[in-house]
């Protein structure tokens, strides 16, 4: 390092990216044993474009690109190609595509993402902790319906928080039909989760005498029995019994999923693996999820007009002026480019 | 022997036509060889004729009669016009599919696994397959109990119910679904056979092969269903590809985006699209610039076209009746939650990248002008 050239970037941002650097020699990168078919992209770090099609014969590969590159988000695709690396889609040649499902948590009804208005006018967007906690409870719903109704056994789930907002479950179940579904037969996933169209459902039973047993009927049903709350409407529990996920993800084949324990560019935390349920139960988001410890100088870029609460800790910034501050909120900061690292 | 007879009759599909023959008579017998014989060949026109009008089928009370000429008919079909033939198997497995809902339950099963449908049948006993009960009321605690004789995976459940889920009542909510597995009663089950067994008289017919010299033969006959294709449809499958090319050449089909290529592939074999497939595809085309008339034409492939309906629904979304507005194609992203987007095209809109495709050229001579310039300076 000490015989590069000075560059334009500067020292703050340099420090920035040893940071992650730093982190990423340290990482022991995990991914599934069939990587070397699958497609590779990264966000760069500086310009955030995409790079996209790339491919990696070794785990060791992938680990001196993370550490070289440090990728404002690094990815890769939930289907397997025959040639990953070929640019347009149509050449990649599908074999086939686990099932993938996104929750957003400041998508959820009743999170509203916070927004910081910086006196220079930039725009700070902050994904609250009971945000995260809906998108957890979400998640708890969604894993409900894989296991009870689509019958997947937990070795088969993998679950992740994405480090920012989103939960991600990739599904490879060993019965090889479910991955050979096509964009149509996994939009009817989607509907199947976010009840699609059923209040229709329910009005057409109006005036019949037999009532349909029906995967609809019983998901309400169920939801009754935990919750016993409510007048026993139905339309009430059509509500609490869908699952908010992302309808443009699942039926898209060609999707590309965040690289567990990479760094999420836009919280600096990393991507976090739920080894199960339990796991999952305890998740709370806050600034432990962070591998940066202790505290970090910074100069402000900006001044606040308000306190900017990042985790727990709340900041004044006022331009120029040098600040100490927990590690995980200043590598936050950081990354928006509202403050410089100093080292 | 009489009632293995009629089972043959009713679903003449479940015995082919050699096995038949050697069955009943101890020798095979030729597809030449039956053409000749006057009441199969008059039966199975009548048949063709019939599907194609609509309307009332005879029932052969002859149960050899009623067996060759459903195999003679899908011959005749095929080699008149493949729309004739779409119509033809389309007729017939209507019929199979009704009489089959009355069958009982291992009958239905050894058609699904002629078919090579993949399904479980729970138990034969007709009061309860799989029993399940649920608390419907809230209030009252009351229990229904929903009775299932068969099943199969929620994948291949989807593969097989494909076409048929953009109704509510065939949605994977609209179904009792457990651990991995949908479960049918018999009338839904039977009805899921539709489109495996049109598959598969499309595969038997593929693999009917004759003499050419007895297609010479039957050609009064080929005459005659093409008389009637014209009649009820107006022209025949042949005529329209000429007709295409002479009048819309602005259309540069090359530039389609993927979707849009696939949807019309499936349209020009005669594949029944769905009201959003159709949508996608009417109004990509209008919003290129082609006319009514091109859509139009496009749409004959359909199965259930009829000109009437279609040139007043095309000429409503290019704004020229109704509300006057004119339909815009749906986004990429719409397209992507319909299920309709089958590549990843890093556009807006399927218009986008028809324009893209289309001004590439003029893009190339633009950059070529413009090296010509810094080679002249």
């Amino acid at each position: 390092m000490s015989h590069r050239e000075p560059n334009k970037e500067g020292d703050e941002e340099d420090c920035l990216r040893k940071l992650l650097r730093d982190y990423y020699k340290g990482l022991e990168v995990e991914l599934p044993e069939d990587f070397i078919l699958r497609e590779f992209a990264f966000q760069k770090f500086k310009t955030k474009t995409f790079v996209r099609h790339l491919t990696f014969q070794s785990l060791a590969q992938v680990k001196e690109y993370l550490i070289k590159e440090t990728p404002y988000n690094a990815y890769y695709s939930i289907a397997l190609y025959r040639d990953p690396a070929a640019e347009r889609m149509e050449d990649k040649s599908l074999i086939y595509a686990e099932l993938f499902f996104d929750i957003d948590s400041d998508h959820l009804p009743g999170c509203k993402p916070v927004t910081y208005t910086l006196l220079e006018g930039l725009e700070l967007d902050y994904v609250s902790p009971e945000c995260v906690e809906a998108g957890k409870h979400e998640q708890l719903k969604l894993l409900d319906v894989l296991k009870e109704y689509f019958g997947f056994s937990k070795d088969e789930i993998r679950m992740y928080f994405t480090g920012n907002r989103g939960f991600h479950t990739i599904v490879k179940p060993k019965d090889e039909d479910w991955l050979k579904l096509n964009s149509t037969q996994r939009r009817e996933l989607v509907n199947f989760l976010k009840l699609f169209e059923a209040e229709k459902l329910i009005d057409r039973k109006k005036g019949r005498s037999t009532v349909r047993v029906t995967a609809l009927r019983r998901r309400i049903v169920e939801t009754f029995e935990k919750s016993r709350v409510g007048s026993g409407d139905e339309r009430e529990f059509i509500q609490l019994c869908k699952v908010y996920v992302d309808e443009l993800v699942t039926p898209d084949v060609t999707k590309l999923a965040r690289i567990p324990k990479t760094i999420n560019g836009k919280s600096g935390l990393p991507s976090i693996t739920f080894s199960s349920e339990a796991e999952l139960h305890k998740f709370k988001f806050n600034q432990s999820l962070s591998p940066f410890k202790g505290e970090f100088v910074v100069k402000s870029l900006y001044t606040s007009r308000e306190a900017i609460k990042v985790f727990d800790t709340e900041v004044y910034l006022l331009r120029n002026q040098k600040l100490l501050m927990p590690a995980p909120v200043a590598v936050y900061l950081a990354l928006n480019n509202v403050v410089e690292l100093i080292c | 022997m009489r009632k293995a007879r009629s089972k043959v009759a009713e679903y003449p599909f479940t015995t082919d036509l050699r096995s038949y023959f050697e069955r009943s008579y101890g020798y095979a017998v030729d597809l030449e060889s039956l053409l000749k014989i006057e009441k199969f060949v008059k039966a199975a026109v009548e048949r063709v004729e019939q599907a194609i009008k609509g309307g009332e089928f005879t029932t052969y009370e002859d149960s050899e009669v009623a067996f060759v000429s459903f195999y003679l008919g899908l011959l005749l079909a095929g080699a008149s016009d493949y729309w004739a033939l779409r119509k033809y198997i389309d007729a017939e497995v209507k019929k199979f599919i009704d009489k089959l809902s009355f069958e009982e339950e291992y009958t239905i099963m050894n058609v699904a696994s002629l078919l090579n449908v993949k399904a479980e049948l729970l138990s034969s006993d007709v009061s309860c397959g799989h029993k399940v009960s649920l608390k419907v009321d809230f209030k009252s605690g009351k229990e229904i109990i929903a009775c299932f004789q068969f099943r199969l995976t929620i994948p291949h459940y989807l593969h097989y119910a494909e076409k048929l889920l953009i109704d509510p009542k065939w949605s994977l909510l609209n179904q009792y679904v457990d651990s991995g597995y949908v479960y049918l009663v018999k009338k839904d089950f039977v009805r899921l056979l539709e489109e495996p067994l049109k598959n598969y008289l499309i595969n038997v017919y593929n693999d009917l092969s004759i003499d050419v010299d007895v297609l010479n033969e039957i050609k009064p006959y080929i005459q005659q269903i093409r008389k009637v294709v014209k009649e009820v449809r107006g022209f025949t499958s042949d005529e329209i590809p000429e007709k295409r090319e002479e009048q819309f050449k602005e259309v540069v089909e090359e530039a389609f985006p993927p979707c849009i290529k696939q949807l019309i592939d499936a349209l020009r074999n005669n594949v029944h699209l769905t009201h959003h497939q159709r949508f996608a595809v009417a109004t990509f085309l209008l919003n290129i610039g082609a006319s009514i008339d091109y859509v139009l034409n496009l749409m004959k492939f359909a199965p259930d076209y009829d000109e009437r309906i279609a040139r007043y629904q095309i000429e409503h979304l290019a704004g020229l009746r109704g509300g006057r507005k004119q339909y815009r194609v749906y986004s990429c992203d719409k397209m992507k939650v319909l299920g309709l987007c089958v590549a990843n095209c890093g556009t807006k809109t399927p218009l986008q990248y028809y324009r893209r495709a289309t001004s590439k050229p003029k893009e190339s001579v633009k950059r070529r002008r413009k090296y010509a310039h810094t080679r002249k300076s």
